[in-house]
């Protein structure tokens, strides 16, 4: 008897049946949508406004006031520079270095074993503690890097308030930090490359170098790009290192468009020109990310 | 055969878990609590707890009027971490609920670097916190925003414990603002100059240094020149015979540090004129952030730049590397002899460390002083440099101050948990025996009179202890002592000022490109935040009727 059928026998689809994958996909919508696309739209349109969040209580319309006087901005440009300088640098050698210690470390021999989860260990550390022992080493004062120094009749050197030598010491902590990330990466990719090109270009008697320029090389550049896009990703957010080592001194010789804008929004609370700011830097990233990997992917072809 | 029950489980199930979740977060638990007033905070920070230092004495807890209860009530302090600041809130809590009855003050630790955002943050928008313990250079937004309730009613009605013993100039400069008084101390704060015994005070290098100089310098030095020549004399060699070399002065240069506090104590010298009665300032005399009828910034001035050029060179007199050195580095520096330093400026700090064996290698060897002036001031009336001697005392940093936020709900057992932490009996145990542990330093008469409290608890030579509170309390007596800007954005402009004395340093601006450039950003902060408003504050700051 039809009218006596539970209805989860029955054929007939249900209408919530029908808009059942709406709700399933109602929880990641409503995640997405708070922490993702309201403060993205939110904060896009403070960039419009004046609101000096401490003493007033609504923001006032200013229209694209805030973009012109980041032109204009000595500072934000200052440490835009810094912030590019430092990406490229940083991310360049970490593939440099990170290759060559796949390179070196691929064989599974117990040293090289060993070395390798040596090699791991800066990746574990938090940025702030990084920061803080490089912080130490560097002293000028009583650093251990100037006691080195000063042993082979070398004088100190103010790694981290000399503006010679200020970025370059930054770099060198964000290469010793990431590199093992690079160098994983790429160690998995060269292990997870076959055999027999290898084997078929032996026995016509390539060297290792020919091997590894015209085999291994171009077999993993995909995932070069991928990793260095990540680590330059990654490395335009940084902050922490910055913070902790120099605080972005000497001036702000050394200072990160983030940490530039964590000021402008967490000191000065000035909220519509923090948003315009963050809104510039991100639409620069995006055209760099853009230009860049439309380049790489024209030559890897 | 498709299961559309097993979908419609599922479906459910979500929704369930959101509706849940929804009410759960709308709903805030109701906190049962007995007695008068329910006090239901929310801490937002983890709270930890510090081990009490140890009391040699049962303190006596002031008396107040009438005497009143708080049974039952939860106040939520926010302050900075540590037994420097926080400390003694959680040695003390327990004596205040024996003395009220309170059931619990928690205590909201937030490091220094985030401080300001949080607490601003809380005052705002969570509204939290039923006390706040803060620097008394944010009492421009905090006090002049209206986040903190005026005392005077309290203070009228429930009295505060031998109000007359705390220093005048405190009372009028650090905790009140525009004549109302918004906060209780909790601390003070000024700087001293230090000097050591065994190098500035030996015989055979005084007459050395005659020979080179041509004078014999003062102790303590008068003037900024004096203290330069000295540093470089001092720098260099090993004149504490230990076998290594020793250095000049040790200062706080590092950006993001307390560098700006340090340049301050040079550069008031060369800039500011004293007022002509004491306490009355003027357009000329006893002003140096800005103009007090235009709110034009003071920081172009060739007394200003006179303290950057100075402030640059005592840098080549200390040792390598100090251009990184914050006040800690300065002061750990100093009393550990890594290396030793003969000249030295710190809080009050040094002086308490120095008498720790446990930390110095210098104990009996430290001399104290109020810091030098300079042998001319900038007349900004008439535009030339006024070749006489010129001492400017200043309220370095001010000191921590306890607010009631205005969001308290009982702001009758806050008022009573702040008054009690700054009533004699309880604070002269902080500033004199916790001293080591904790990072109050002395504000009130007695704290600088009471030089047995120091001998007995701190362990300090009654000599030592004399010495060390008469030079704080030449400040505390100065009625022309400066403060910090403490108008709305002072952490930009601090910024900046930070930012140009960093240039200098580092050799990327000459200090007249510095000056120049930090005129302007004072410029346009003060237009960002409206300038007519910025100058009522301002003069409401610094104590002046609205112009």
């Amino acid at each position: 008897m039809a009218g006596s059928t539970p209805f989860f026998m029955c054929d007939e689809k249900l209408p919530i049946e029908k808009y059942a994958k709406y709700l399933f996909l109602l929880p990641c919508l409503i995640y997405v949508f708070a922490l993702t696309i309201f403060p993205s739209a939110y904060s896009l349109a403070l960039s419009f406004t004046s609101w000096l969040f401490l003493r007033t209580e609504q923001p006032t319309f200013i229209g694209i006031g805030n973009f012109v006087e980041l032109l204009g901005d000595e500072r934000f440009w200052v440490t835009l520079s810094n912030t590019l300088i430092f990406v490229f640098t940083a991310a360049a050698l970490e593939l440099i270095i990170g290759l060559a210690l796949a390179v070196l470390l691929s064989r599974e021999t117990g040293v090289h074993k060993v070395l390798r989860a040596i090699c791991l260990t800066p990746m574990i550390a938090t940025p702030v503690g990084i920061g803080w022992i490089w912080r130490m080493l560097l002293n000028a004062t009583y650093g251990p890097i100037n006691r080195l120094l000063n042993l082979v009749g070398l004088p100190s050197v103010a790694w981290l308030s000399d503006p010679s030598t200020v970025l370059l010491s930054i770099v060198v902590i964000d290469v010793w930090q990431w590199t093992p990330f690079v160098f994983v990466m790429l160690q998995a990719a060269i292990q997870s490359l076959p055999k027999d090109p290898f084997e078929a270009a032996q026995v016509y008697g390539a060297s290792k170098w020919q091997l590894f320029r015209y085999l291994t090389l171009p077999m993993i550049a995909p995932t070069m790009v991928v990793v260095y896009l990540l680590r330059l990703l990654e490395a335009f957010k940084v902050f922490d290192i910055i913070f902790t080592t120099t605080g972005g001194g000497p001036g702000y010789r050394s200072e990160s468009i983030t940490m530039y804008t964590y000021y402008i929004t967490m000191k000065f609370w000035s909220l519509g020109y923090a948003s315009a700011a963050a809104y510039t830097f991100y639409a620069i990233i995006l055209v760099v990310s853009i230009l860049l990997f439309d380049r790489i992917r024209r030559r890897m072809r | 055969m498709s299961q559309p029950w097993k979908t419609y489980l599922v479906v459910v199930l979500i929704i369930g878990l959101l509706i849940g979740a929804g009410v759960g977060w709308l709903v805030k638990p109701a906190v049962e609590v007995p007695g008068p007033t329910v006090t239901n905070t929310v801490t937002t920070t983890v709270t930890t707890t510090v081990t009490a230092p140890p009391t040699p004495v049962t303190p006596t807890p002031p008396t107040p009027t009438p005497p009143v209860t708080f049974e039952g009530v939860t106040l939520t302090v926010a302050t900075q971490p540590g037994p420097f600041i926080a400390g003694p809130i959680y040695h003390w809590r327990d004596v205040w609920y024996a003395k009220t009855k309170a059931k619990e003050v928690r205590v909201v630790e937030i490091p220094y670097a985030e401080l300001f955002e949080k607490m601003m943050l809380d005052l705002k928008v969570a509204k939290t916190y039923d006390i706040i313990i803060y620097p008394a250079d944010w009492a421009g937004d905090i006090m002049g925003g209206g986040y903190v309730l005026p005392l005077t009613d309290f203070m009228k009605t429930r009295g505060f414990p031998d109000w007359e013993d705390v220093a005048p100039t405190v009372r009028e400069k650090i905790l009140a603002w525009g004549g109302v008084v918004y906060a209780t101390p909790y601390d003070g704060d000024c700087h001293l100059f230090y000097w050591r015994e065994d190098a500035v005070e030996v015989p055979e290098y005084q007459d050395k240094f005659y020979e080179e100089y041509g004078y014999r310098y003062h102790i303590p030095p008068k003037t900024w020149e004096e203290v330069r020549d000295m540093a470089e004399f001092f720098n260099g060699w090993d004149w504490d015979k230990d076998g290594e070399t020793d250095y000049g002065i040790a200062f706080c240069f590092a950006r993001g540090s307390q560098t700006p506090w340090y340049f301050i104590d040079l550069a008031a010298q060369y800039s500011v004129m004293p007022p002509e009665e004491p306490g009355e300032l003027s357009k000329y005399r006893g002003i140096f952030y800005f103009d007090i009828d235009t709110m034009e910034p003071l920081v172009n001035t060739p007394g200003f730049i006179e303290g950057l050029k100075m402030f640059k060179e005592l840098l080549n007199y200390a040792p390598p590397g100090a251009i990184t050195w914050t006040s800690g580095d300065v002061r750990t520096i100093f009393v550990a002899k890594t290396p030793s330093c003969a000249l030295a400026v710190d809080w009050a700090d040094i002086g308490v460390m120095q008498v720790d064996p446990a930390i110095s290698k210098v104990k009996d060897k430290v001399g104290y002083s109020r810091l030098p002036g300079a042998s001319k001031v900038w007349d900004r009336e008439k535009g030339v440099w006024v070749e006489k001697f010129n001492q400017i005392s200043i309220f370095n940093f001010g000191g921590w101050i306890a607010s009631i936020s205005k969001w308290c709900k009982n702001p009758d057992a806050a008022y009573d948990l702040i008054t009690f932490l700054a009533s004699p009996d309880v604070d002269i145990h902080d500033v004199s025996e916790g001293a080591r542990k904790t990072g109050r330093n002395p504000y009130r008469y007695s704290h600088f009179e009471r030089v047995d409290a120091w001998v007995t608890y701190g362990g300090w030579s009654a000599d030592e202890a004399e010495e060390y509170l008469a030079a704080i309390k030449g400040v505390y007596d100065d009625p022309n002592a400066l403060t910090d800007i403490r108008i709305p954005g002072q952490p930009k402009y601090w910024d900046a000022l930070d930012i140009a004395i960093s240039e200098v340093l580092a050799g990327t601006k000459t200090p007249e490109d510095a000056a120049a450039w930090l005129y302007d950003e004072w410029v346009k902060t003060t237009e960002e935040y409206g300038k007519d408003t910025q100058l009522k504050l301002y003069r409401e700051m610094l104590g002046l009727p609205p112009k």
